[in-house]
């Protein structure tokens, strides 16, 4: 077929599999109940990597409520450079790609549409050469954001976070039968805000047929330790999240 | 950007030779349009489907935007945007909502109804 043709196909789709080509490991964290943890335990895994000696990168694509730079205490001053695309900054050794570079902390209000475009040209401009890990943080609920990624990112494989609460564990359901429906393999669950695993989280994951990962506790330093890496990496939350990932390396 | 389309087109052309193709540049990602042909060319070459320099066409399309709360329309000639501003929104285009309010009534809430960024309005093959 030759001659003249309209072209609504999105030229961004084709380069995000090309960004994404040299990570081994691209997990988004995901769970559709809000201030469960899925951020703290985000930044938690990206510390973890990091300190295992494996490369690693977190996106924080909660893209009008980002709070990735705020925990890991970004310097307002310090920006991804440009080359054919953004380079995101090395800090506390991972790569860290927000939208918060570019809205010098002005709120950004989005409808649904927009919020899709803003995470397909993130993932089409955002050079991460090759990586061990990808992270990506998300916002709670399983709308544009999920949606795009499940959809243009094929090597995406969740891991859902949820606390021990009925409300938690009842929408949590509702995520992974999304998840399976759609084929998209799940490389596990993670209980936090618990001291013990449940026997609720568990019989889910025994459902779904999907890896219990781990319980972090409820703990005060945690919270407090946000912005203050070292402080971060001594609470007993760091370490559990630590043996999670040598779990998910095994 | 450059990279995106070049891989399209590609994909567009399937073996077949590129005769040519108009481009769509939208103000708010302001991209520089000889650093672009330069770049699309380049990439086209490595991509292993060519197409002269001078059988790319480019169409500015000016930003423009209207209100969803009050229906106001407009241009961004009547709000101001230092240079910082328009780096930000150069690399992601919907930040202009952290930079820009309705004119009318202050709304953040309104839309992009044209000039976001590139895209590619015409491809001719032969
Ligand atoms: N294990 C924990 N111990 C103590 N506090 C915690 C723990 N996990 C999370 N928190 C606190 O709970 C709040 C919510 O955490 P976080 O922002 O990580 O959740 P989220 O799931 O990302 O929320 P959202 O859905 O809004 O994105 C924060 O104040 C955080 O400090
Ligand atoms: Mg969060
Ligand atoms: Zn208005």
């Amino acid at each position: 077929m030759s001659g003249l043709r309209r072209h609504d196909e999105d030229p961004r789709k084709l380069l995000i599999e090309r960004r994404l080509a040299n990570v081994n490991n691209v997990i988004p964290v995901m769970s559709p109940k809000g201030g469960v943890g899925k951020t703290l335990i985000s930044t938690l895994m990206a510390l973890a990597i990091a300190e295992n000696n494996s490369s690693v990168g977190i996106l924080d694509l909660d893209v009008t409520n980002p709070s990735i730079h705020v925990i890991l205490n970004l310097d307002p001053g310090v920006k991804p450079s440009e080359d054919k695309g953004v380079i995101p900054p090395k800090v506390h050794g991972i790569k860290a790609m927000s939208i918060a570079y570019y809205t010098e902390g002005k709120p950004l209000p989005l409808r649904g549409s927009e919020i899709t475009k803003v995470v397909r040209e993130i993932l089409a401009i955002t050079i991460w050469g090759s990586l061990d890990y990808l992270i990506i943080d998300t916002p709670p609920g399983m709308s544009d954001v999920h949606l795009e990624i499940l959809s243009n990112v094929g090597k995406a494989r969740p891991l859902v976070v949820t606390t021990p609460h009925i409300l938690s564990v009842y929408s949590v359901r509702s995520l992974l039968t999304i998840l399976k429906e759609v084929g998209t393999p799940i490389v596990g669950l993670v209980e936090n805000m618990s001291e013990n695993p449940t026997d609720v989280v568990i019989d889910l994951c025994r459902e779904f047929k999907i890896r219990y990962l781990g319980n972090v506790p409820l703990e005060s330093l945690l919270a407090l330790s946000v912005g203050n890496m070292t402080l971060m990496k001594k609470t007993r939350a760091y370490s559990r999240v630590a043996e999670i990932i040598k779990r998910l390396s095994s | 950007m450059a990279e995106g389309v070049a891989r399209y087109l590609c994909s567009v052309a399937g073996g077949r030779k590129l005769k040519s193709v108009k481009i769509g540049l939208g103000e708010l990602q302001s991209i520089d349009e000889e650093v672009f042909r330069f770049a699309l060319a380049e990439l086209l070459r490595v991509e292993g489907c060519e197409l002269s320099e001078d059988s790319v066409v480019f169409v500015r399309k000016p930003a423009a935007f209207q209100c969803r709360k009050c229906g106001y329309s407009w241009t961004l000639n009547e709000v101001g945007l230092n240079d910082e501003e328009r780096e930000a929104i150069h690399f992601i285009p919907e930040v202009v909502h952290a930079y820009v309010s309705c004119p009318a009534c202050g709304s953040r809430d309104f839309d992009v109804v044209g000039g976001r960024g590139v895209e590619v309005v015409e491809v001719v093959v032969e």
